[in-house]
């Protein structure tokens, strides 16, 4: 309700912006103006972007003639799923370097960053908003498997390439490139770490994040592709704790009443919630549990450095942002891509490699 | 009609049936949960969980105790679940500066206390509705905790901060349940004792009159503000400890508990009703639902749904109760 | 009696809890004539309108409309009838437009819609018969107070009624819309629309009104034609309640003045200057909405003063709010008892004690045992009767209402008590229990300052008694006056309708 209230406002203001910056019809008389204009400074822009060409050249084959050929007119969109979720932040700020060093070199004329606040009907409008602003490429990061699906399917009909980052859409067979980890991976490394800890026979529980939530899916695919060959293993408890800190120690303190000295791990779909639920256990005395959590946040990189949270399963957001980026670029150029998906592996995080994870 | 008046009449402890269920009707429930509870789940009655339940009340506990006094005074306040985030942030920010729990937790209420101001002042001078100004002066305050913090979560390094969340008076009796209890004590003073609570209950319960009665308006009810603001800044506090970071986006939905606990426990959203007691029981209902239906295996879905079903049944208990008049 | 008389009421009794508001009234209205209404307040004629109207109902009587038997649901059935009723306040749609206020709940449509052309068409052509400038498009609120009175008439009208009713229609309007109205009055009355009209002003009933119903204590007194009574016979029909013993004003010596006003004006009231002394009991009549609760409202800060100077006890004070009237000593209990007089849902303790709690404070806490020993102690001598003192003030009678907001300003021990209506709603008992504390107050030095509409009731209580008419002062009696019997209720209700 709340959000959506904020959306609209954000969406009105926007609507406004774009309007005060001229229609799309408009557009190719001003790019036209803009060419002539250019004109003037034609020798010196091409020199600088075989300068960037040349320099671009060491990291990407066959991409100086046609930086060359480009009219130094690229322009990027991204629609971010959110800038205040301290994960989304990573990948937005690992995609943003390489934008920000892309527009410096002149590969790139400008980007556009968009803050869908986690709202699938927000990143349907910025599509659009997008498609009025004629930019040559874009990168989404979906705030919801169907919900989002709408701004890939304008962008498709625009002719616009997408590249999906960190998650997908139920319609990502239209996106020309996937950046994306495998959350599977993170459900199964999670519970191999599990097993490993606590071996053959154990009961546990599993905070979830938001039901329908690709990532909450996949990882919990991934907890029940490996625990649910374990006989000895038995799941006492699966609840939705939102993503939120709060609510996944709420729950914790009762499955620790409830369930007592059974109870040997909780496994969480986020750090947020396994920093919350490893508190509650030391704060009853339960340091014995064993949590683990997704995303590597700086809170529990500290726990896993201070010993007091067993590990955490790293997913290289950076590396997730940068490499969408450059698919991205690289599509906006006319270029195919060599994968069309690009995977990003998950690692393990524990007291024996996080100094390489902390600053 | 003698029929239903010998009805009415029936006595309870020497009290009128009426008079009674007002006062006690809703620690019968309780009572009632508690017991329920007890034969359903093993588990509910153990000590550690009782403690469990305290400590997860804490935080919505001092909200509703912030809550009661802006409701009595005819208001509502829309903007807590930002002001807890806010209060977060300010943690994270100068906690880590001066690394003490005193001036961190200081420097959050004097913020939040501020806000509790300007809700106060835009509602009471230029009285717009206080629904209206809550809900956009939460936009407010949260986007100034997304500025102060970047939208970044931040942990607490220095590991003091926790003691307020994890820390344990005797190692029994949880700090953060203190400060509930502390703050459910100040209230009920102020509340019940001090000229500033009955010019609460006067300004909600007729401002008019309140006014021709020589009490100053604009001032108490600005002053209702300011408190809630205070109970934040507080709430945001063991918040914060308890999930150990600085965190902008927490807090969503949190201004539903604290109402729905005010409610349960008696207040009249028309103002002018209520007691700290009352809402101390309806604070512990809420708590008494969420735990019990943990304990029960419910879905958390579900919990929402029948938090809601309550809140409308205590409602209408209260109307049933308390039938006014004309 | 075979006249053609549109509406007829026989035999009509109407009572609210012990008070009998109306007693067996009778009232005979004629097709197309302009009949006025007259007597004093609370004489019964709104009652009898608004049993008319159907927001009462009467206890017995009959009631004939164009010679059918008529019973009426509420005033929209009633305007469905054809009477309608132009009420004192009016806009109370200001943001509708001149043509959606004259069609409301009659509107225009085309399928689920609303057809706004064809009722701004009907609007503009209505109005062009009135000789009324306005385009139909017109908001409400954009429109004078004469103005927006006209479209209630015209939408009367409109709804095709044969009866309308009007409750002081002049009393905001200037002399030169009051002709207007009265031009239009007459129109109406060629069509044969019969005009109820009420109004306190003399000049206006024999300039416009054919014929003239007189009321007294909710009884009919008697109907003449205009030409044929005089002023001062109409004056005599309204007069007839004698002042009894009822009224145990005790002398008592009067002091020092306490408190003085000096050319206050303000909404409803100009130039006003008085002064009461300690022990005096300083009366205030006029007919309802002359000014005098407006004047003491802006004395005790609830309304704004637009200018004037207040004086108490020789040293010029500044009131901008109640509560620094009652930290100066003046102290006030307004006519409205529910909306400005308690806290129905909280305790009689709490209600007494509101404006006194710098008293009961200790330190920062307020000391309740003594709290409740003062409370018990001030409601045992004003003799309020209930329960407990924890009782709730909604479970209370009016009278002990009242005697709780008594309560809680003699706990104040003020140097000026203002009171407005003190008695109103109040059975007898509990009446003549508070006209003796209020002698007794006087006694201990306390200035009063007494509002009442009731004549005998003010004529008996006061020391002095002023007379306002229109927001002015238009009299001043001397207790010795009225015992001489020098002056009778005659006199001063002359003077209230403005008379020399």
């Amino acid at each position: 309700m709340k959000k959506k209230i904020f959306a609209a406002v954000v969406a009105a203001a926007m609507v406004l912006g774009l309007a005060a910056c001229g229609n799309g019809s408009d557009s190719e008389e001003t790019k036209a103006a803009e060419t002539k204009a250019a004109e003037t400074e034609a020798a010196e822009t091409e020199a600088a972007e075989t300068e960037a060409a040349e320099t671009e050249a060491a990291e990407t084959e066959a991409a100086e003639t046609k930086a060359a050929a480009g009219d130094g007119e690229i322009t990027i969109g991204w629609l971010q799923k959110n800038q205040t979720n301290a994960f989304e932040i990573v990948i937005n700020r690992g995609g943003e370097a390489v934008l920000e060093k892309a527009k410096a070199d002149g590969v790139i004329k400008e980007y556009y960053l968009f803050d869908g606040q986690t709202d699938p009907s927000v990143q349907v409008s910025q599509a659009n908003d997008l498609v009025n602003l004629g930019v040559d490429a874009v990168i989404i990061q979906p705030a919801e498997l169907d919900g989002s699906a709408p701004a890939v399917d304008i962008l498709h009909d625009a002719g616009i390439p997408v590249v999906l980052v960190n998650s997908l859409t139920s319609n990502a067979d239209e996106c020309e490139g996937l950046a994306q980890s495998d959350d599977v991976e993170a459900g199964e490394i999670m519970a191999n770490y599990i097993l490993e800890q606590c071996g053959e026979t154990g009961k546990y529980c599993h905070a979830q994040g938001v039901i329908g939530n690709t990532a909450a899916i996949n990882r919990t695919q991934g907890i029940h592709n490996v625990m649910d060959q374990q006989s000895g293993w038995e799941m006492l408890e699966e609840q939705s704790a939102e993503w939120l800190a709060d609510k996944a120690s709420k729950f914790a303190q009762d499955w620790i009443n409830l369930y007592g000295d059974e109870l040997t791990a909780i496994v969480c779909d986020n750090d947020d919630m396994a920093v919350a639920v490893r508190l509650a256990c030391i704060e009853a005395n339960r340091e014995d549990i064993v949590v683990i959590g997704v995303d590597a946040t700086e809170a529990a990189l500290a726990m896993v450095a201070d010993g007091e949270l067993g590990a955490s399963v790293r997913q290289d957001g950076t590396t997730q942002g940068a490499t969408a980026v450059e698919m991205a670029i690289a599509l906006a150029k006319g270029e195919t891509l060599a994968n069309r998906e690009e995977i990003i592996p998950f690692e393990l995080v524990t007291i024996d490699n996080v100094k390489n994870f902390i600053d | 009609m003698t029929e239903t008046k010998t009805k009415k009449n029936r006595k309870i402890f020497g009290m009128s049936q009426d008079v009674f269920m007002k006062k006690y009707g809703i620690a019968i429930i309780l009572l009632a949960m508690i017991v329920f509870m007890c034969i359903a789940s093993p588990t509910f009655r153990t000590s550690g969980n009782v403690i469990s339940i305290l400590q997860q009340i804490s935080v919505n506990g001092v909200l509703a105790l912030g809550m009661v006094f802006v409701i009595t005074a005819g208001g509502i306040d829309l903007s807590i679940g930002s002001m807890l985030a806010l209060t977060s942030v300010v943690i994270g920010v100068v906690f880590e500066y001066t690394s003490s729990i005193f001036v961190a937790a200081a420097v959050s209420v004097l913020m939040c206390g501020l806000f509790g101001l300007l809700n106060g002042v835009l509602i009471a001078k230029f009285n717009m509705f206080p629904f209206v100004v809550t809900l956009a002066t939460q936009l407010v305050i949260r986007g100034t905790g997304y500025i102060i913090s970047d939208g970044a979560t931040k942990t607490l390094t220095n590991k003091n901060f926790r003691q307020i969340g994890l820390g344990k008076l005797f190692g029994v009796v949880p700090y953060s349940i203190l400060i509930f209890l502390v703050m459910a004590v100040i209230a009920f003073v102020l509340l019940h004792m001090t000229k500033f609570g009955r010019h609460i209950y006067a300004v909600g319960g007729n401002i008019n009159a309140a006014r021709a009665s020589g009490v100053k308006v604009f001032r108490t009810r600005v002053l209702s503000f300011v408190w809630m603001g205070v109970c934040a800044a507080v709430a945001g506090v063991i918040l914060t400890s308890r999930i150990n970071a600085a965190q902008p986006n927490i807090g969503e939905g949190y201004e539903t508990d604290a109402i729905a606990a005010c409610v349960i426990g008696g207040t009249s959203f028309a103002g002018g009703v209520s007691t700290i007691p009352g809402t101390m029981i309806g604070i512990v209902i809420i708590g008494v639902i969420y735990n019990g239906m943990n304990l029960l295996r419910v879905s958390s879905y579900w919990q929402t749904i029948t938090k809601g079903v309550l809140i409308i049944g205590a409602v209408m208990l209260d109307m049933f109760l308390n039938k006014k008049k004309n | 009696m075979a006249e053609e008389y549109i509406l007829e009421c026989e035999g009509i009794s109407k009572a609210f809890g012990g008070t009998q508001a109306l007693k067996d009234v009778e009232f005979h209205l004629k097709k197309g004539e302009v009949h006025a209404l007259l007597g004093e307040n609370g004489a019964g004629k709104s009652t009898l309108m608004k049993c008319i109207i159907g927001l009462h109902k009467q206890d017995s009587g009959t009631i004939t409309f164009e010679g059918k038997p008529y019973f009426v649901k509420d005033p929209a059935d009633a305007i469905k009838k054809g009477i309608s009723m132009i009420h004192q306040e009016l806009n109370p749609e200001p943001h509708l437009s001149i043509a959606e206020s004259i069609f409301l709940n009659r509107e225009d449509t085309r399928g689920p819609f609303l057809n706004k052309k064809l009722t701004n068409a009907k609007t503009e052509k209505i109005l062009e018969e009135f000789g009324f400038k306005e385009e139909a498009t017109t908001l409400m609120e954009d429109l004078t107070l004469a103005e927006a009175q006209m479209v209630e008439i015209i939408r009367a009208v409109s709804c095709n009624a044969r009866v309308i009713i009007m409750d002081e229609p002049t009393s905001s309007l200037d002399s030169e819309e009051t002709e207007r109205l009265f031009t239009t009055i007459r129109g109406l009355k060629e069509k044969g629309v019969a005009i109820i009209y009420i109004s306190h002003r003399m000049e206006e009933i024999f300039e416009i009104c054919d014929t003239v119903s007189i009321f007294r204590d909710g009884t009919y007194v008697g109907t003449r034609a205009m030409g044929e009574v005089s002023r001062e016979d109409l004056i005599s029909m309204m007069v007839g309640r004698k002042i009894g013993n009822v009224f145990p004003k005790t002398d008592c010596e009067i002091g020092d003045v306490v408190f003085r006003v000096e050319g206050l004006t303000g909404k409803g009231f100009t130039d006003i200057s008085f002064e009461v002394h300690a022990g005096e009991i300083l009366g205030f009549s006029g007919l309802v909405g002359s000014g005098r609760s407006e004047t003491m409202r802006a004395i005790f800060g609830l309304d704004p003063l637009e200018s004037g100077k207040l004086y108490l006890e020789g040293k010029e004070i500044k009131i901008k709010d109640p509560y620094e009237a009652v930290k100066l000593g003046i102290a006030m209990v307004n006519e409205d008892r529910k909306d400005f007089g308690l806290c129905l849902h909280r305790s009689i303790r709490e209600n007494i004690s509101l404006p006194n709690l710098s008293k009961h404070q200790k330190g920062l806490f307020l000391n309740q045992s003594r709290e409740r020993r003062e409370v018990e102690e001030v409601s045992k001598k004003l003799t309020v009767k209930a329960a407990s003192i924890e009782s709730e003030a909604y479970s209370l009678s009016g009278g002990n209402q009242q005697k709780v907001v008594l309560s809680k300003w003699i706990m104040a021990n003020p140097k000026v008590l203002i009171l407005d209506e003190p008695t109103r709603g109040v059975d007898v008992g509990a009446k003549s229990e508070i006209h003796a504390l209020m002698c007794q107050f006087a006694a201990q030095g306390m200035a009063i300052i007494m509002i009442s509409s009731e004549l005998p009731e003010v004529m008996g209580m006061s020391d002095r008694l002023l007379i306002y008419h229109e927001g002015r002062i238009n009299g001043e009696i001397l207790r010795e006056e009225i015992l001489s019997g020098t002056v009778d209720q005659k006199v001063i209700l002359e003077k209230e309708f403005g008379g020399k």
